[in-house]
């Protein structure tokens, strides 16, 4: 089912003044000379843009409702901005239930009766793989803003006019997730987390399918020991057994986990391990934590997309204070980020491409001839349509995120809350080793 | 070595008497009432969200530890009142307008299994997705090991209710009603037991001794809307290796069960988790279909 939310202000907005004026009239003729990169003869946008949302479960999901609150913030400004001539800016939310079949009938929904212009979301690599036959068959652009799947870079690769309406606005992919683990282990573990030796740990999901090989493969390259690797099933609750063959003396597990991630920090902390704990962990990456869980997490770190309280650019801090305020204090998940940067993005691209002609946008949006933007996590440009291994995917700098202008920011949580401390541009708190 | 050794018998220990606890509930139920209630997960997070309701509430006023008991006492009256709705509602309901058994338990299957989705949706809506964590009863772990005090008092607990329910079973008038209701309803009904008294007493108990499991689960590990999914799987497992309707069964299974996972974690691959118990499902049921210890409660003409 699709939920409409339509973002109405009351009173004369800025838009509608200059609507009034007669604005609307300069922006169709210049649409009718077929914007910057020429293709179509009109903007194919009537009074309103439709924006269509896939996010899992929005009502009771964090995730999901990071999705749909993120988004929400996006359409709000743009619809006190305006989109080309589109005088509204409308959003409707689609449950994909974190499944494939549930992302593929939500949209369907979404386009075929919602008649949504374009779609934003998804979280979990299954539901994002489960839409892109649809988004081949459709023909409408997707900006993906969760899922790590790398399934769109084998598609577009294979055959990329069929597969050219897929875009990645974050997070990186598979595979460079785990180089931005194997990054931060090389640039890190030694100097501030203080660790000599480290245990990779890491769940066998679909997600960890591109991501576990390569930080398993380079983690050891970096002067530190690598006393030994162990994946798991996610389902697992009792990690006890688990433990027993992680070594007392190692300084820290490194760890790859998302659905199993609570019941291996609960049983870390509660075990009095003596080893530190960190990776990727995306129930850390939730600054919302219940109280009763967020005790177990105190000294767990994580890498993230983004985080409150950490301003990656300068639009990323004013972001949180509209969604906070929107959200009524509810914190957002990095999902939250990326589904109002893919919203923006697009927005940008259309008015400087003057149409949302959809091969219109791709070309232009694929050969990086578009000003690169500034979005809540990094300077924003696309790896071009022909990059021989990650076209179209957001790009990876290791130099940008030390310096403190891109995502990946790390955080630990730290008195039961969740602090940023690194890249030291953005630090809140030093780390803190494991007691 | 011996460290390993200890922490995976005491890990294996732990965590099988929380499955004997879990799986005892739902053998007795089939064996008295001839039926599957397959709602029994749900007692089970009903129970660990309770304690934790009352535990948030209580914690204030009178520390933790009291909180926390407060709320398992509040969630045990919560749970039995559960089971007891479901067992006069929908159970009895249902025996009242269908005369054949058969009729009756699937349709207890159908009606128990829709309440268990009615039970996640409500508890999803109140509390959401995020897993929550329930307060220890006792923390720190046992000296020299990675074991928690707290899986160690499930443990005791788990032994003293499985206890009791032997004494009960063996020494009692209502014990022995049970069992003799088990062997031949209408023989109980004409000596003058109360059946349906007796079922819902039965209910209640299944009931609160999952709700306790429960409680020392979402203290050990975690908790979620869907707590309650694996454990009635895994108690599928161990009724049918354990005979359907046999206590002792259950428990012995309940170990061996518990065994199995362990070695396959510890020894063999952790990734192989889940598989394990339903090979030996499949394997039950191909080579020795009425379990180790058959059906000591007998379903009552």
């Amino acid at each position: 089912m699709a939920e409409d939310t339509n973002t109405q202000f009351s009173g004369p907005s800025r838009r509608k003044v200059i609507q009034t004026l007669g604005a609307g009239a300069v922006a169709t003729s210049l649409a009718g000379c077929g914007g910057l990169f020429g293709g179509g003869d009109e903007t194919e946008l009537g009074e309103t843009l439709r924006v269509g949302v896939l996010a899992p479960d929005a009502e009771t999901n964090p995730v999901g409702a990071s999705i749909r609150g993120g988004a929400k913030v996006a359409v709000s400004e743009l619809d006190e901005a305006g989109v080309l001539d589109a005088e509204n800016v409308e959003m409707v939310v689609g449950n994909t239930q974190g499944t494939s079949s549930g992302a593929t009938e939500a949209y369907e929904d979404l386009v075929l009766e919602e008649d949504v212009h374009f779609t934003v979301g998804t979280f979990a690599s299954e539901a994002f793989n489960g839409i892109m036959d649809n988004i081949v068959s459709e023909q409408k652009l997707h900006l993906t803003s969760g899922a790590s799947s790398m399934d769109m870079n084998e598609r577009l690769l294979d055959d990329y006019d069929a597969n050219k309406y897929m875009f990645r606005v974050g997070p990186f992919n598979g595979e460079l997730l785990g180089q931005a683990v194997v990054d931060f282990a090389g640039e890190y573990y030694q100097d501030v987390l203080g660790w000599d030796s480290t245990y990779l740990l890491y769940e066998q999901a679909a997600w960890t399918g591109p991501t576990a090989p390569v930080v398993e493969e380079q983690l050891g390259d970096h002067g530190f020991d690598v006393v030994g690797t162990q994946s798991y099933s996610p389902t697992t609750e009792n990690f006890g057994p688990i433990y027993n063959d992680i070594p007392n003396d190692v300084d820290g597990v490194t760890t790859l986990m998302a659905h199993s991630g609570v019941n291996a920090t609960v049983t870390w902390a509660q075990g009095g391990y003596p080893w530190g704990f960190g990776g990727i962990n995306v129930p850390a990456q939730n600054a919302a934590l219940p109280d009763s869980a967020a005790a177990a997490f105190e000294g767990v770190w994580t890498l993230n997309t983004a985080a409150p309280g950490t301003n990656i650019t300068d639009q990323t801090e004013s972001f949180t204070q509209n969604f906070l305020e929107q959200t009524e204090g509810f914190a957002p998940v990095y999902t939250a980020y990326l589904a109002y940067d893919a919203i923006k993005l697009y927005a940008q691209y259309a008015e400087e491409v003057g149409t949302i002609n959809e091969d219109d946008m791709v070309e232009a949006m694929a050969s990086n001839q578009l000003t690169p933007a500034t979005t809540t996590t990094q300077e924003f440009e696309f790896y071009p349509g022909d990059h021989e291994e990650y076209p179209h995917d957001i790009q990876y700098s290791m130099d940008d995120w030390v310096a403190g202008r891109a995502a990946p920011i790390f955080n630990q949580w730290q008195g039961g809350e969740l602090v940023t401390f690194l890249p030291d541009a953005h630090q809140q708190a030093p780390y803190q080793p494991h007691q | 070595m011996v460290e390993v050794l200890i922490n995976f018998l005491l890990n294996w220990l732990g965590r099988s008497a929380l499955y004997a606890l879990t799986a005892i509930g739902f053998t007795i139920i089939f064996g008295v009432g001839g039926v599957l209630n397959l709602a029994h997960g749900a007692s089970l997070t009903i129970g660990a969200f309770t304690t934790l309701v009352g535990f948030q509430r209580f914690s204030g006023s009178m520390g933790d530890v009291p909180a926390l008991l407060l709320g398992l006492v509040v969630a045990l009256v919560v749970v039995a009142v559960f089971n007891a709705i479901l067992y006069l509602l929908f159970v009895r309901g249902l025996e009242r307008v269908y005369a054949k058994p058969e009729q009756v338990a699937l349709l207890v299957m159908i009606v128990t299994v829709l309440l268990a989705l009615v039970v996640e949706e409500a508890v999803k809506l109140r509390f959401g997705e995020d897993p929550q964590v329930l307060e220890q009863f006792v923390g720190g772990t046992i000296p020299g090991t990675n074991v928690t005090q707290n899986l160690a008092l499930g443990f005791v607990v788990s032994w003293v209710l499985i206890a009791g329910l032997f004494v009960f079973i063996n020494r009692t008038k209502v014990g022995k009603a049970l069992v003799a209701a088990s062997m031949s309803r209408r023989g109980a009904r004409i000596v003058g037991v109360d059946i349906p008294r007796l079922f819902l007493v039965t209910w209640i108990l299944a009931g609160v001794l999952a709700a306790i499991a429960g409680v020392f689960i979402g203290s050990t590990y975690s908790m979620t809307y869907a707590m309650g999914r694996s454990p009635l799987v895994i108690s599928f497992a161990i009724v049918i290796l354990g005979g359907l309707g046999s206590i002792r069964g259950s428990v012995i299974a309940a170990y061996f069960i518990g065994l199995l996972e362990t070695v396959t974690v510890t020894f063999v691959d952790p990734n192989l988790l889940g598989i394990t118990s339903f090979l030996v499902l499949v394997l039950v049921l191909v080579v020795r279909p009425e379990g180790l210890y058959g059906r000591e409660l007998q379903v009552g003409a």
